[in-house]
């Protein structure tokens, strides 16, 4: 008979071993982590916004703003500065804003939510769209992350509040994915959204205002 | 013990998924395509690896009564690390399959190799063991999302395969289509598997037959013993 105390010890030997190793693995990796997932993000900002010459991840406002609704602007916190609301990228050219990128979530996708980030211009027009979070079913509506798999990708682009942002199906002019409606409809409720809160709220928002008529630091 | 064996087992004989049918969460649930089902499997061979060799050295410091939270401790560790590790180095990977990679705790093919097999095997034994099971299990699932995406998707590893005159079956990379393929799939290897007996017993029978004849001296052939399962 083996005494309790001896499998005490032995569990817990187990466990503070595993516990010290992985305590190792992540000082090394947590630094790498953080960095990939800002490069991607700082990839994705690259891809929604026009042409720009300055450091959208340096000149980066964060926004106070409340969220309401199924879709909505993604109200974060930055880590690195502490504060929390919506983390709003701008580009310049040649000193002039040109257009800015922000991350829209939305609760209606197929499997949970979907991340968008959005690029829009001055006018209020979108220049870009990327999905940078979903759980969408592979091969159907994961099918939205990409412009050769759903052309509706493309289709928003370049559109306002006062165009057409709604499915085909829900008698607009973006294309949906066959056998998948859901996922770019929900794309389709989110761009609106932060196409809304873009017209309401962030284009008038002091610190986004004040960095648009100073513009660029860098 | 006989290496080979313990190696081939795992890919044909005793396939964790087709045979045991065992891990059928992560099975499912991941293979909608050819790569997601191989960096699934690639991972959980990873961590079967990494739990065989740990259960096998560390079997003689474990007390039974603790042996599975301990076996459990020593998985997700290493489910841990794999997780790490591909976020860190293999960020784009990491963004397709991450969110599968906490399931390989809950696949019950590593718990079942540590405690049938690592537990009371050499360290030697259980590499051999953990790289047949790993590696039938990769092929397995690779096979099951391949066949679900060319029938759902008309591609596979994302290549397109089947034209534009394919309609896709989108059911097949819906859940109901992995419980058809899957059980297709383990239909044919059983198939097979009764297609080679077959000849088996049909060259055994014959060998018989021949055997006969030279003992009787070509006398008037008797019933071969093996008639029944030559016809049957």
């Amino acid at each position: 008979m083996i005494s309790i105390n001896r499998l005490v010890i032995v569990l817990v030997l187990v466990a503070a071993v595993s516990a010290l190793l992985l305590a190792q693995l992540d000082t090394i990796t947590a630094p790498k982590i953080k960095q990939s997932r800002i490069d991607f993000k700082l990839k994705m900002v690259k891809k929604v916004l026009p042409p720009y010459d300055n450091d959208p991840n340096a000149d980066r406002q964060i926004v106070a703003l409340e969220a309401t609704g199924t879709a909505h602007v993604k109200v974060e916190v930055d880590d690195e500065r502490g504060t929390e609301g919506v983390v709003v990228y701008p580009a310049y050219k040649d000193g002039k804003l040109v257009g800015q990128a922000f991350a829209v979530t939305t609760h209606e996708g197929y499997s949970g939510d979907i991340d968008l980030l959005l690029g829009v211009d001055p006018s209020g027009a979108v220049t870009g769209i990327e999905v940078i979070n979903h759980a969408e079913t592979p091969g159907l509506g994961a099918k939205i992350v990409s412009e050769e798999t759903w052309a509706g990708k493309k289709e928003l682009v370049g559109r306002t509040l006062a165009d057409s942002i709604e499915v085909k199906k829900d008698g607009g002019q973006i294309d949906a994915i066959a056998g998948a409606t859901i996922s770019p409809r929900a794309v389709c409720k989110a761009v609106k959204a932060g196409l809304d809160a873009y017209a309401k709220r962030l284009k008038q928002d002091p610190a986004t205002a004040a960095v648009a008529q100073t513009g660029a630091k860098s | 013990m006989n290496y080979g064996e313990v190696f081939t087992k795992g890919l044909w004989k005793d396939n964790p998924v087709l045979r045991m049918m065992l891990g059928m969460c992560p099975v499912l649930g991941v293979s909608t395509s050819a790569i997601n089902g191989f960096g699934m499997g690639a991972a959980t061979l990873f961590v079967l690896l990494g739990s065989n060799i740990a259960v096998a050295v560390l079997k003689g410091y474990i007390p039974a009564q603790v042996r599975i939270p301990a076996y459990i401790i020593i998985i997700a560790t290493f489910v841990t690390v794999v997780d790490m590790s591909m976020a860190a180095w293999f960020f784009d990977l990491y963004l397709t399959l991450g969110l599968f990679i906490p399931l390989i705790v809950v696949n019950c093919i590593i718990l079942g190799r540590a405690e049938g097999f690592a537990s009371k095997n050499t360290l030697s034994a259980s590499v051999i063991d953990a790289l047949g099971m790993g590696i039938g299990f990769t092929l397995a699932i690779t096979t099951l999302g391949a066949c679900r995406e060319l029938l759902g998707n008309g591609s596979v590893f994302d290549v397109q395969i089947l034209g534009s005159w394919y309609p896709p079956a989108l059911v097949m990379i819906l859940p109901p289509g992995a419980f058809l393929m899957l059980g297709f799939l383990a239909a044919g290897m059983r198939r097979i598997d009764l297609v080679f007996a077959q000849r088996e017993r049909v060259v055994a029978a014959s060998r018989r037959a021949q055997a006969l004849k030279l003992a009787t001296g070509g006398a008037p052939e008797p019933a071969a013993p093996g008639m029944d399962a030559v016809s049957g």
